[in-house]
């Protein structure tokens, strides 16, 4: 294992590794900052360049992306007021009163440090659950993974919190269209319209891209956005900043904590995470007078968090294939083009590449830090550009993402129709995640299932611990909604309670 | 269209959509159309609960607006039209009364802004499918920031060409990525081709 690990280590600072992990770091360093555009539409948009690439040469490229955005997230929240991204809301609340008094530098000084502790501590606690997992990993089988793919499916649907039945509908819905191309049991085609270009299914590339990147770019134009239009004089200290990360070290390491943990669980993510860690940061100060009104504490904590839960929500993307969030769902959509299985192999035979992953995170973030350290002053200007000048240039990514994969324009067409059902769907508030792991997870659910329907018939569903997985999605379902149910009876008790007493 | 009412739509074609995905699985051989069938019946399941639903939903709603309606006689005719702002905006005494017409005129705004952009994503695969990545990225990237964007000509012309250099120098002639030449130039053109003809003289 420990060969693994420093294996994992030499790997990122090979060629083309390094390089491909600077570009990757530099387009989440823009994606961060500017407020429109989200780590999660770049990501998708991301995916079809690494076709070509080797495993560790793409995930330097994607996670290098994605470990940074949060980071760089907080400059916009902290100088604007705005998120830079969703997951670097709860910022704001302290870092912009912050920038208002004239303390922009520490702010930012303190979210940057915080976020490469965060990172880091995410990123090694990633890399000490392996030894627990592991056992556990290896002593599942098809009827166990086929539970385990229901259950990541149900708990990115009950994400979805009001409309969960439109997010079971919708992963249901990228079940089936999983299902579209040639049936593996027969090699038969299916749902594929006398088209060969569909035989080997729907491409996830055009189907991830059109749902999320094309409402994004309708947004962009739509609202006529405009970055910033406030003008942000020079930033000074930024040290004091750095000072603060470790003199509130306590605050700094239990939120890193924390964000790690709601990483791990499915379904929660860094969003959660930001608000959780500054809600922990106020309750365990003795003087809280101060939050929201620019308390430096109130940046640490969120900054630790949302970094630290990108560590954590690979633990079950990783070792069991059940994505921790919308931006893991893609994430594995990259382990299928690169033709790796979430699970024991990820464990056993590619734990180097596991390994890999740590660092790669670590890096990153040490590297964005570094830059940003460096470019402060210049990287606020950034956030000056126009959306409209960015249009033109997304929507040919857009097609040229949809379109590289398989040289194909049905697949820009694809990626135009999805875009337009993603549009649909944002507009009448359907979840679009569900869809894209109903899409992803479809096969192998398949293939696990046919696995262990030949082996053991429909018996493989009363197997101990397929039982135990399968309550445990069927409790993520329905335990919100008999919450719900329960607090407006009882609501209602007491009105009438309240009512007779009148 | 209301959301609500976009909503049925879309549950009703879900649900047509689920029912053709089982009957086309009909004759296949019980191995190959058990999942398919086991899938499928289990979201159409939920699809006809989620259309009972959106049913529902519209019923109440209409309901509820025509008595509201009764209780409050609409003071502009455009309201009913927008579904919740109309709904806020037939209370004589709301304070959104005051800003009623620029709530309209706001949302006439961003309604134009969509269709225009959703237009635009249209031009672009046209482009793509008939001229090909690198005289689209050219000649639509002018077009929008021009005409769409009112971008002034310089920052039009210079952004056009920028977009053009970095499809043919990073994708075509250092990536390699066998971009399509669009249906046009490939029936009536096939030899010409840019990138090859940069990499001949660079040799590349």
């Amino acid at each position: 294992m420990i060969e693994a690990f420093v294996s994992g280590f030499l790997q990122v600072f090979t060629f083309p590794t390094f390089p491909l992990l600077m570009v990757g770091v530099l387009i989440g360093f823009a994606v961060g900052i500017l407020p429109g555009i989200g780590g999660l539409v770049t990501l998708a948009l991301m995916l079809p360049f690494v076709f070509e690439m080797k495993p560790v040469e793409a995930f330097a490229f994607l996670l290098g992306m994605l470990a940074v955005t949060s980071t760089t997230g907080d400059i916009t929240s902290i100088l604007f007021g705005v998120p830079g991204e969703s997951i670097t809301a709860a910022t704001i609340l302290d870092g912009h009163p912050m920038a208002k008094k004239g303390e922009a530098g520490r702010a930012l000084g303190a979210a940057l440090m915080s976020s490469l502790v965060g990172a880091a501590i995410g990123a090694f606690a990633l890399a000490a659950s392996i030894p627990v997992v592991t056992p556990l990993v290896l002593s599942f089988k098809s009827p166990e993974f086929f539970a385990l793919a229901l259950l990541g499916i149900t708990f990115v649907a009950s994400l979805s919190g009001k409309s969960r039945l439109k997010g079971m509908l919708a992963a249901g819905l990228g079940v089936v269209l999983a299902m579209v191309g040639l049936d593996p049991q027969s090699g038969m085609p299916r749902y594929t319209f006398a088209m060969p270009a569909l035989w080997d299914g729907v491409g996830l590339v055009p189907v991830t891209v059109g749902l999320f990147a094309i409402p994004e770019v309708v947004d962009l134009w739509a609202k006529g956005t405009s970055i910033a239009k406030k003008k942000v004089g020079h930033l000074g200290g930024v040290w004091q900043g750095v000072k603060d990360t470790f003199h509130h070290w306590g605050v700094t390491i239990r939120c890193s904590l924390l964000g790690t943990f709601i990483g791990i669980i499915p379904g929660l993510g860094a969003g959660v995470a930001q608000w959780v860690a500054y809600a922990h940061a106020v309750q365990s100060s003795s003087d809280k007078e101060d939050f929201g009104k620019g308390d430096v504490r109130g940046v640490l904590g969120p900054g630790a968090a949302n970094n630290s839960a990108l560590g954590g929500a690979l633990i079950p993307t990783i070792a069991f294939g059940v994505p921790g969030s919308a931006s893991m769902a893609i994430l594995l959509g990259a382990f299928l083009i690169q033709g790796l299985v979430p699970g024991p192999n990820m464990l056993t035979k590619h734990l180097d590449l596991t390994f890999a992953f740590v660092w790669l995170i670590v890096v990153s973030n040490v590297i964005t830090v570094a830059l940003c350290f460096l470019f402060l002053n210049q990287l606020a200007k950034v956030t000056y550009v126009r959306g409209s000048l960015l249009i033109p240039g997304i929507l040919l990514l857009v097609y040229l993402g949809a379109y590289v994969e398989s040289k194909s324009i049905l697949d820009a067409g694809i990626m135009l129709l999805f875009g337009f059902i993603g549009l649909i769907m944002v507009y009448i508030d359907w979840p679009r995640p569900p869809l894209i792991l109903g899409l992803v997870l479809g096969g192998l659910i398949e293939r696990n299932f046919f696995i262990s329907y030949g082996l053991h018939g429909f018996r493989f569903l009363l197997r101990p611990i397929v039982v135990v997985i399968l309550l445990l999605g069927t409790a993520a379902l329905f335990l919100p909604a008999i919450q719900e149910v329960l607090r407006k009876l009882l609501g209602l008790k007491e009105e009438l309670v309240v009512s007779e007493k009148d | 269209m209301s959301p609500k009412r976009i909503e049925l739509v879309v549950s009703l074609i879900i649900v047509l959509l689920l029912i053709w995905v089982l009957w086309e699985a009909r004759g296949w051989p019980p191995h190959s159309r058990l999942f398919p069938w086991l899938i499928g019946f289990s979201v159409l399941v939920l699809a006809v609960i989620q259309l009972g639903s959106s049913i529902w939903n519209i019923l109440t709603a209409d309901s509820m607006l025509h008595e509201v309606a009764e209780a409050f006689p609409p003071t502009h005719s455009a309201a009913t039209e927008e579904g919740g702002v109309a709904f806020m905006t037939t209370d004589k005494d709301s304070p959104q009364l005051d800003h009623q017409p620029e709530v309209i005129a706001e949302l006439e705004i961003v309604h134009r802004r969509v269709i225009g952009i959703c237009a635009w994503i249209i031009v672009f695969f046209l482009g793509i499918w008939l001229l090909g990545f690198k005289i689209t990225s050219l000649l639509l990237t002018f077009a929008f920031l021009k005409f769409s964007a009112n971008e002034r000509w310089a920052i039009s012309v210079t952004l056009s060409v920028a977009n053009y250099l970095f499809f043919l120098i990073v994708f075509d002639y250092a990536l390699r990525v066998p971009l399509s030449s669009g249906l046009l130039l490939e029936s009536f053109a096939p030899g010409f081709e840019i990138g090859r003809i940069l990499r001949a003289l660079t040799g590349g």
